[in-house]
């Protein structure tokens, strides 16, 4: 009894002598944890601030350690933790004390800086010890094991964001300085005339060649997509299953098995005079100044059938997503008010399901926008003109032709690559944007109904 | 008798049906030569060497398929955590407004296209790149005896520098499997973050409120109760992004260049340069130099690799269909 009572009285002595420290300590640690976390991201940015490393993990440590016999001595344990910490928080700074300031050999194709190691230490060492001061700060409640989670979630979102910030950061500088009204204005042409080539450099058939394969696409797209996501949502069996198998399928292939399909479709054509019908619709045309008629390596017309390949399955899968929506109770409602399943389908699934439609054409379109390996094996710089059997172009195949194309479109468009990238982007970010918007405004709208 | 809407929508919805069943049967068609030309043993062999370069062709694709593997290891391992990270601050760990912002900007950066990136990947090579695997150097201004070497040590004699990465090289973006995968990482975060995010939305309510309830807080229900039960939506999840890291064409052109010559040695060296299977198969229909130097063994491996990759999705989406139906059976059981 004398026994327990004295057990009794220590335990409620213990929190009042630790009451002074027990906010103190955790506080410093996770002070010196956030700035190793600090200080480890601003090594990833740059080599000089791996001088700091060895010192900050020192400085943890040292906290850690106080920290270490000061539970000790009020509490009587040996925190476990907070030794695992200690020990790796040491292991990491005699480990980049041995590190050379470069690293080579070693089978390794390059010249490593330490700053790498640093960084991935501080981080390593710094989030875990974050994590344990909050916890520790907060009392060590359950509640407070929750917060001292967010450290682990925060910081690679952090990280992640960062990276996408500085490459958004240079495209928005680098872009910018290229926009003109002439950069949007002209076209781009290469004319052979007695001095020798003469050149126009502009973006003008690039953009509207984004904007005619965007149309043509979602022409193609809407109702295929529309069609099969609607069949697989509203009937089951066999087909609906094929549907959906060759929809999943067409979403799963990579963009290069359609690039690839659509240069089979070229060489297929190759074999036709210009002027045959299969010829002009596969492989394009364009004119000269005398009049001749050439062949081009693929129109807009045989691009936007193997774009629309890359929208279908976005559509059908807003669309099945749509119709599954509909509340049964709506629709046995029409149904028991006599509508029939045509009147059903046109006044009651068909405006519900519209939003998603409409959302899934956005984010198709966005997507065709953007890509290239599909028309990687086709497309040109869009010389020759703009219109359903000229040879197809976009913005971003200005991007990979920069790189890749012929040497005068090299040189001369290379001043456009990024503003041709920053027109894309912002393209494709309306697109989205819009589709996000509508998507959740109608889903309010329809709150009410559900 | 139908009525007519069904009708509509099952004549429109098989037009996806024809157009892929045509694609696969003229592309397969196209590959079948290669079965004899170059032959499958060929194909599957581990060095590759091309007509324009080095004159004699040998066409073993083994080293691009090995780069497509690594490249998506490299971008699944780097997308994956942050992926889940956004999901659970998204729904799981609210934070103010700052999981609904996520969404919002992940919507957002899901829009730009792969194209952006290759081009951005100079960035990177300038911030990253150099300044970590290159110490800092380029390829112009470098001094055996500033990393400690002599002339007469430099280079190390047991570096694969002829293996053709050079990570100093601020100007050309030919760059490291290492670069490539960061950037596919990037690509595919905004496509695999909501997925996941809309799994962990699916968990029914009732299970966590139990977990809740019995006194687990929010961080072992979310280990314990709703991770688990979230697998069956994760899977797929990772699965399209698997899928889409595989099949990007552009990034790795920009970033890898496209001869996958033979598998790196030591086989997992990410500074190394292997070009995966999209870019190894463009170069082989010929889109880097004139398309009459397209011969004929060159273009069916071209169109062979083409239908692999096509193979390859297939064999993701049923293993991943697979998963997913018996990780809900065991979750209805």
């Amino acid at each position: 009894m004398k026994a327990a009572e004295a057990t009794a009285g220590r335990q409620a002595a213990v929190p009042e002598r630790a009451a002074l420290t027990s906010r103190a300590l955790p506080a410093t640690a996770g002070v010196a944890a956030a700035g190793n976390i600090v200080l480890g991201c601003a090594a990833l940015l740059d080599n000089s601030y791996d001088a700091f490393a060895v010192p900050a993990l020192a400085g943890l440590a040292l906290i850690l350690l106080v920290w270490l016999a000061q539970a000790r001595y009020s509490r009587g344990v040996w925190e476990r933790e907070l030794i695992i910490l200690l020990a790796v928080c040491l292991a990491a700074g005699a480990l980049l004390l041995a590190i050379p300031e470069y690293t080579y050999g070693h089978q390794i194709n390059g010249i490593i800086h330490r700053s790498l190691f640093s960084s991935v230490f501080l981080l390593g060492v710094g989030v875990p010890a974050l994590c344990f001061s909050i916890y520790h700060l907060l009392g060590a409640t359950p509640s407070a094991h929750d917060v001292s989670r967010y450290p682990l979630i925060i910081v690679p979102i952090a990280l992640a964001l960062g990276a996408y910030g500085l490459l958004l950061a240079r495209l928005i500088d680098d872009g910018v300085s290229g926009l003109s009204w002439h950069a949007l204005t002209t076209a781009y042409k290469e004319e052979l005339q007695p001095t020798g080539f003469v050149y126009d450099v502009g973006l003008r058939n690039h953009i509207l060649g984004t904007f005619l394969l965007m149309g043509l696409t979602s022409l193609i797209a809407l109702p295929a997509g529309f069609g099969a996501g609607m069949y697989v949502a509203e009937n089951e069996g066999w087909l609906s299953r094929l549907i959906a198998f060759c929809t999943t399928m067409l979403r799963a292939i990579s963009v290069f098995v359609l690039g690839v399909a659509a240069f089979s479709l070229v060489d297929f054509a190759e074999g036709y005079a210009v002027g045959n019908p299969i010829s002009d619709f596969i492989r394009g045309y364009y004119t000269d100044a005398s009049g001749f008629k050439h062949p081009a390596e693929g129109s807009f017309l045989l691009a936007a059938v193997f774009l629309s390949l890359l929208a279908i399955p976005v559509i059908a899968r807003a669309t099945e997503e749509g119709f599954r929506s509909v509340p049964v109770d709506i629709r046995e409602g029409s149904v028991a008010l006599g509508a029939t399943e045509g009147h059903g389908f046109l006044r009651i699934l068909l405006p519900w399901a519209m939003p998603s439609v409409i959302t899934g054409l956005l984010i198709g379109a966005a997507e065709v926008a953007g890509s290239v390996a599909v028309i990687l094996f086709i497309a040109g710089s869009g010389q020759n003109g703009f219109g359903l059997f000229n040879q197809t172009t976009s913005l971003s195949y200005l991007i990979f032709d920069v790189k890749y194309g012929p040497q005068p479109v090299q040189d001369l468009l290379a001043q456009y690559q990024f503003t041709a990238a920053l027109l894309l982007v912002f393209l494709t970010l309306t697109l989205t944007i819009a589709a996000l918007f509508i998507k959740h405004r109608f889903a309010r709208r329809y709150q009410g109904a559900q | 008798m139908r009525a007519w809407p069904t009708a509509l929508s099952l004549g429109l919805g098989l037009i996806p049906v024809a157009m892929f069943v045509a694609m696969v049967g003229m592309l397969v068609s196209k590959a079948l030569p290669a079965l004899s030309e170059p032959g499958l043993g060929e194909l599957f062999s581990s060095s590759f060497s091309s007509q324009y370069s080095t004159g004699v062709a040998v066409y073993g694709l083994l080293p691009a398929m090995f780069g497509t593997v690594l490249i998506t290891l490299i971008a699944i391992g780097i997308a994956l955590p942050v992926s889940l990270a956004m999901a659970v601050l998204s729904s799981e760990f609210p934070l103010g407004g700052v999981g609904r912002a996520m969404r919002v900007v992940l919507g957002a950066l899901s829009g730009i296209p792969a194209i952006v990136y290759a081009l951005l990947a100079v960035v990177f090579v300038n911030q990253f790149m150099i300044p970590k695997f290159a110490g800092g150097f380029t390829f112009d201004h470098f001094d055996p005896t500033a990393v400690g070497a002599t002339a007469e040590t430099w280079p190390p004699s047991d570096v694969p520098w002829n293996a053709g990465a050079f990570p100093w090289d601020p100007t050309g973006l030919n760059n490291s499997t290492l670069l490539a995968g960061v950037l596919i990482a990037l690509l595919i975060i905004p496509f695999m973050a909501p997925l996941i995010d809309d799994a962990f939305r699916n968990v029914p309510a009732a299970a966590k409120e139990a977990s809740l309830a019995l006194g687990a807080n929010r961080w072992h229900t979310l280990r314990h109760v709703t991770l688990p039960m979230a697998l069956a939506g994760i899977v797929p999840a990772v699965a399209l992004g698997t899928l889409k890291g595989m099949g990007d064409t552009m990034i790795v052109i920009f970033v890898v260049g496209w001869e996958a010559q033979a598998i790196p040695d030591p086989p997992f060296d990410v500074l190394e340069r292997t070009a995966p299977l999209p870019a190894a198969g463009a170069n082989l229909l010929g889109s880097f130099q004139a398309q009459d130097a397209c011969k004929e063994a060159a273009c069916s491996s071209g169109y062979f690799s083409a239908v692999f990759l096509l193979i390859l999705a297939l064999v993701v989406v049923v293993v991943a269909g697979v998963l997913q139906a018996r990780l809900r059976r065991r979750l209805t059981q």
